[in-house]
């Protein structure tokens, strides 16, 4: 170790989170090339890295066009400025989108084929029936939502709305026939996208896009003209919603405007067909304002988003992953009360693996047990028919006590928000429509209980947002729990939200923006002294992503001392490995699978009195400054063993786990010497296993005579 | 099932709420405490009243409470004020308005009552309060208004004095002048320094003083400072236990304090700048404790007000068992003060002795409790204290000491109470039209019963000499009859009995017999 203080926040140290989310994207399209998985599979893998990218334009390129704009130059953790960031960024997407339409092109068009499901991306390939039939479709289900519109000297150029897809024509005039204009009509997002048509070959799945059908009849959208060309074009816009909240009298009402205001941003990102007709594409880039580098031609359909539909198709199940059932979560039962059994002990849930029905049952439970006094949650994004919230409504109406904290400002959902927000309220909830500059981040409940012997407070602490939904989808872990220094603590967050002042003290969980950084700094800190000390030292935190200096910063001086780091981090991470003296002890490793990796643990050594914990939080700046975050530890000695062999299989994925290299890009696992470990696959069989192990004896049929043996 | 509580108080820099459950077998647990802050106080030592924004603010949040107290469908309360309510001029229209807005009967505790509820919680708080008392020790609570300072010696309460010295007054008195010095803290020790000598010339020359109690508003902040010193510093500070600290221990921490100013005070405990503005003055009065005694220690038990409403709803319920007679306190608070007044012992203890006789004889005829009991005793303990300034006019005297003098337990109805009783021992009885006062008529009736029973045994030993120090109470048929056992003539006493037994007779119905038995 050098004697001299090494400067840990050098820029050089650190890697663009941009960038970085960029590899991320990259590790997906990974998913959607690996031939070993099934074709509809690899269909939804290439389907996100598109919803993925559109959301990475719209919150983070429109920042840093932003910035920009407002001269804005300072550097970011890794030294690039906002215009060289940007810079970057469009080479790799360009790339990226590359890659992703030759997947398209080149694997996927003619695998699909093979398996019977055509694509007809050129309603020219149609053959009469089938273009009888289109036309048909054409006439009766689209041409009347459609609104084309024509530019002239009397008509502006039309708002083209954000992420909408839309088809661009140049038309003239059948009598004079000399200049030509420009005409537009949005592909409507009320009808599919992709449409099912007849095929000569029964055995055959025909498809063709809505907007083909569009093109093919354009002619009759605008009678007294001749359409010289037509081609789809989609337009992206800067949609960061960022709120003045000091300002905002009605924070309801502020968000409600911001949303009908999202759509007419400034154009950021204009996608065509590569053989657009260049006079159609000038004038698309001049009314659009758009430069040359944002926009992107590309060699097929526009938003491969629409492949997500193709998966979803009835009928091709051999070329899916088998569905995975979560399964009964092998420590409760079903003929006891949820409350007994927690009372018994804590129990520990791990999604999708095991199912999200406890945390249902939790609050359904609550709400009709007579002797619940009051249930208390917090809500950042639920599904559209959330049982939790009509729970919750029906406990306001059978006389508890309610409190919901809806946070408004979850990305993009904020409509739906406010939607349920106010049915609870309606119902007779207190409804706290989230904090004055702070995103509720944080996913607790709280069940207030009239015992025999006073009150008894239960709580569910979690890693991923009450959504019965993506508790399919995500992977997250959850505890139940009656622990009174929890439960005292829980009390305490929920008045915090309601605006009271802090409490004199926490006894186990530590909450963001106030107290987490120092924390998590103080828990890194600690493992440094003791690697000092010529002690055994260990980190392993999993994450979505790492990108805050301070902990990274902290991370390296832990690194130097002889701390072994592991890191698990699905997205984002700034952090470089393999520096010399300043990284040489930490690994990274990323998990991309069928499950999006979604829970947060952080395990430390400490001297071998090791302490676990989870939480809501990312190690980025915005999960420990601007949000309210929670952070509570796994204390039951069972269950920090089952969360450390948790950390342990993921530590040994050799399926789908990507290694950080130095140089800031991801390999798979080297395999060679390995045993074979796909870390979600083995969950699932776990879970499974599990399940079936520990039948419930009162389900059996049949009676088990004992006997002796001689 | 154990009953649930909420106590909440109405301070003058916070209004706080905390819920309780008490129950015998487990004794008081606290389920939960919010506090919200709000500067009552600064509006009312400044301007005398308290604002409209801050009024309705106040309302507001204790709403909010109410909306809490349904979530532990809480049973019983008891909401109070202290003297940031108690010296607003409108502070009778702010109760109204509370009660109109949440239906919540907040009730503005004398400062006597607040500082005895504080310390009913230490002692019931703290285990070792009993061993602790038995030496020199003084309870000090800093308050935002004023500070309180009981002495207590081998086990019992000798003297509590109110000082007008809060640490939030003080900073109201003092901050027009901090910008006309360089060094603020001087000028608050300076200003501290004076209005604790006249206190210390009083009461602390004759006592060793070994421990002092900190109890107060802003003790937990200080509290935390000390423990985020010993984690950023790595700074040991000498104390016994957790919850105490030594003389050297205390000095050191009060020197770490003075080396910053609130604003670095308010980043590093994460408080807001208002709270920790005030944790100068009142680490500085404790200093200054310190310095005027030979304390060695100081005890920081943590309690608040709302601790010491429960302690009292629980008493009161018979929840816990009081582990200190309170009782004792306050009766020693009433006999160091007749003390003072030079009264005389023997009569006092003679006309005690056949009152509370008589009260505990005729419980069936008067009806009253044993609260109503300690206010008799208190009264006869000081009932001639007046004489010390004019031996004319003793029971005039006697009263209007007894409404200027706090006594530590005791509400100020319950001292007005005392006074009249005091006041009325003599003379003829008033009508109720003639109190000149806001008795309502059952209280009226009280004062008329405790009354009628201590003007008895006043005539009993007039002549101050306890003839009758061996009665008996024989109450039988409709006839009442003392009899007191005494070889002495007893003709004074007689003819003063037959006086005061016609007002007897108009509030009970009943004439008492004076009989003497000579064996």
């Amino acid at each position: 170790m050098s004697t001299t203080k090494i400067n840990y926040h050098k820029p050089a140290y650190y890697s663009n989170r941009e960038l970085s989310w960029i590899e991320f994207n990259y590790r997906v399209l990974s998913e959607a090339r690996d031939k070993t998985l099934p074709l509809l599979e690899r269909l939804k893998f290439l389907s996100i890295t598109a919803s993925n990218l559109d959301e990475f334009f719209m919150i983070r390129v429109a920042s840093l066009k932003d910035m920009v704009n407002a001269n804005y130059t300072k550097p970011d953790i890794a030294g690039l400025s906002p215009k060289e960031q940007l810079d970057q960024i469009t080479i790799k997407t360009h790339e990226l989108v590359t890659i992703q339409y030759n997947t398209f092109n080149r694997s996927f068009i003619p695998q699909l084929k093979q398996n019977n499901i055509q694509i007809i991306t050129q309603y020219e390939d149609l053959d009469s029936s089938q273009s009888n039939y289109v036309d048909q479709y054409f006439q009766t289900d689209v041409y009347p939502v459609l609104t084309p519109m024509a530019v002239d000297s009397s008509r502006p150029f039309p708002l083209i709305r954000n992420k909408s897809l839309n088809i661009g024509a140049l038309i003239c005039d059948k009598k004079s026939s000399v200049a030509y204009d420009f005409a537009t009509v949005q592909v409507p997002a009320v009808l599919p996208r992709v449409v099912q048509i007849p095929s000569s070959n029964p055995e055959v799945t025909t498809l063709i896009l809505l907007e083909q059908i569009i093109e093919k009849n354009i002619n009759k959208l605008f009678l007294n003209y001749d359409v010289v060309c037509a081609y789809p074009y989609r337009v992206m816009r800067n949609a960061d919603l960022t709120i003045d909240e000091d300002e905002a009298a009605d924070l309801l009402i502020e968000i409600q405007k911001q949303l009908k205001k999202r759509q007419w941003g400034e154009a950021i990102k204009l996608e065509v067909e590569d053989k657009m007709d260049k006079r159609l594409l000038k004038i698309l880039r001049k009314e659009l304002r758009i430069k040359e580098e944002d926009i992107y031609s590309v060699n097929g359909p526009l938003d491969l988003t629409f492949l997500m539909k193709i998966y979803g198709l009835d009928g091709f199940d051999h070329l899916k992953k088998p569905k995975y059932i979560p399964q009964p979560v092998k420590s409760l039962n079903h003929e006891e009360g949820l409350f007994t059994q927690i009372r018994r002990n804590d129990i520990l849930l791990f999604h999708p693996y095991q199912t999200f029905d406890p945390v249902v049952e939790f609050v359904r439970q609550a709400a009709k047990d007579p002797n619940v006094l009051a249930i208390k949650q917090t809500l950042y994004r639920v599904s559209s028919h959330s049982p939790i919230i009509a729970s919750l409504a029906e406990a306001a109406e059978n006389g508890k006590q309610v409190s919901v904290l809806v946070e408004l400002k979850a990305r993009f959902d904020e409509e739906n928000n406010i939607i349920w927000a106010k049915k609870l309220e309606k119902a007779g909830c207190h409804v706290i429509y989230g904090l004055v500059g702070l995103k509720t981040h944080s996913k607790i409940t709280l069940v207030v209980r009239k015992e025999e012997d006073g009150i008894r407070r239960y709580v569910h602490l979690g890693t991923g947002n009450y959504n019965d939904s993506t508790a399919k989808l995500y992977t997250d872990m959850g505890l139940l729990t009656c622990s009174a220094p929890i439960g005292e603590d829980a009390t305490a967050v929920f008045n915090m939200l309601s605006g009271y002042s802090e409490p004199l003290s926490w006894n186990k969980l530590t909450l963001a923006p106030l107290w987490l950084r120092d924390k998590f700094l103080e828990l890194i800190k600690r493992e440094t002294l003791h690697a000092k000390n010529g002690e055994k030292a260990h980190i392993i935190a999993k994450m979505n992503s790492l990108c805050d200096a301070d902990i990274i910063a902290a991370l390296y001086e832990a690194s130097n001392a002889g701390v072994k780091i592991e890191l698990i981090i699905r997205g984002i991470c700034c952090l470089k490995v393999g520096v010399e003296s300043v990284s040489e002890n930490i690994t990274v490793r990323s998990i991309v699978g069928n499950f999006l990796e979604h829970a947060r643990i952080f395990y430390f050594y400490n001297s071998g009195y090791e302490e676990v914990y989870m939480g809501s939080a990312d190690w980025m700046p915005r999960n420990l400054d601007k949000r309210v975050e929670i952070l509570f530890p796994v204390e039951d000695e069972n269950l920090q063993t089952e969360v450390k062999n948790i950390l342990d299989i993921q530590l040994h994925d050799t399926v789908k786990a990507h290694i950080l290299k130095p140089d800031g890009s991801y390999e798979k696992v080297d395999k060679r010497g390995k045993a074979r470990l796909n870390s979600q696959e083995f969950f699932c069989e776990q879970a499974m296993k599990e399940a079936h192990d520990t039948p419930a004896t009162h389900d059996r049929r049949t009676f088990e005579p004992i006997e002796s043996d001689s | 099932m154990p009953n649930t509580f909420a106590a909440i108080d109405v301070g003058s820099n916070e209004v706080s709420m905390k819920i309780f459950e008490v129950s015998k077998k487990y004794g008081i647990k606290e389920l939960d405490h919010v506090r919200h802050t709000i500067e009552l106080g600064s509006d009312t030592y400044t301007n005398g009243k308290i604002s409209h924004a801050l009024v309705n603010e106040l309302c507001q949040v204790l709403q909010s409470f109410t909306k809490k107290m349904r979530e532990y469908q809480v049973e019983d309360y008891t909401a109070c004020a202290t003297s940031a309510l108690r010296e607003a001029v409108n502070n009778l229209h702010i109760i109204d308005q509370i009660k109109l807005t949440s239906k919540l009967k907040v009730s503005i505790l004398s400062n006597s009552e607040q500082r005895f509820l504080l310390y009913k919680a230490v002692a019931l708080k703290e285990q070792r309060f009993n061993q602790i008392i038995e030496h020199g020790t003084a309870i000090v609570d800093v308050g935002a208004g004023s500070i309180q300072i009981s002495l207590f010696n081998k086990g019992s309460l000798i003297t509590t004095q109110n000082i007008k010295l809060g640490s939030l007054r003080i900073r109201e008195i003092l901050s027009t002048m901090e910008n006309q010095t360089t060094n603020f803290n001087n000028l608050l020790e300076e200003y501290i320094t004076n209005d604790l000598q006249t206190f210390k010339d009083f009461f602390l020359s004759d006592i060793n003083l070994r421990n002092i109690i900190a109890v107060g508003d802003n003790l937990n902040d200080l509290l935390r400072f000390k423990k985020h010193l010993e984690k950023t510093e790595d700074q040991k500070f000498h104390s016994e236990s957790k919850e105490s600290l030594d003389r050297s221990g205390f000095y050191s921490l009060y020197a770490k304090l003075l080396s910053r100013n609130s604003g670095q005070i308010s980043n590093c405990l994460q408080m807001s700048k208002e709270q920790a503005y005030l944790l100068v003055p009142t680490a500085m009065i404790y200093y200054k404790m310190f310095e005027e005694t030979k304390a060695t220690t100081m005890w920081i038990p943590g309690v608040t007000l709302t601790d010491g409403l429960v302690v009292d709803y629980a008493q009161k319920k018979q929840k816990v068992n009081p582990t200190h007679d309170f009782t004792l306190d306050i009766l020693n608070a009433a006999r160091n003060i007749a003390r003072r007044y030079h009264c005389n012992q023997s009569h006092i203890k003679n006309v005690e002795y056949i009152a509370l006789t008589l009260f505990d004889s005729l419980t069936k005829l008067h009806g009253l409790n044993s609260r109503d009991r300690l206010l008799l005793q208190i009264a006869v303990i000081l009932h001639n204290c007046g004489e010390y300034i004019n031996l004319n006019a003793g029971a005039m005297n006697s009263y209007h000491i007894i409404l200027s003098t706090e006594i530590i337990g005791l509400s100020h109805t319950e001292r007005e109470l005392i006074a009249y009783l005091v006041r009325f021992n003599i003379g003829s009885y008033p009508k109720y039209e003639d109190i000149n006062n806001n008795f309502d008529k059952d209280t009226y009736i009280k004062i008329s019963k405790l009354s009628a029973i201590f003007r008895i045994a006043n005539s009993m030993d007039k002549s101050h000499k306890q003839k009758f120090s061996n009665i008996s109470v024989n109450y039988r048929d409709g006839q009442l009859t003392i009899i007191g056992t005494t070889l002495e003539d007893t003709t004074l006493e007689r003819g003063l009995f037959e006086k005061k037994a016609e007002f007897f007779e108009e509030v009970y119905g009943i004439r008492p017999q004076l009989k003497q038995r000579r064996s």
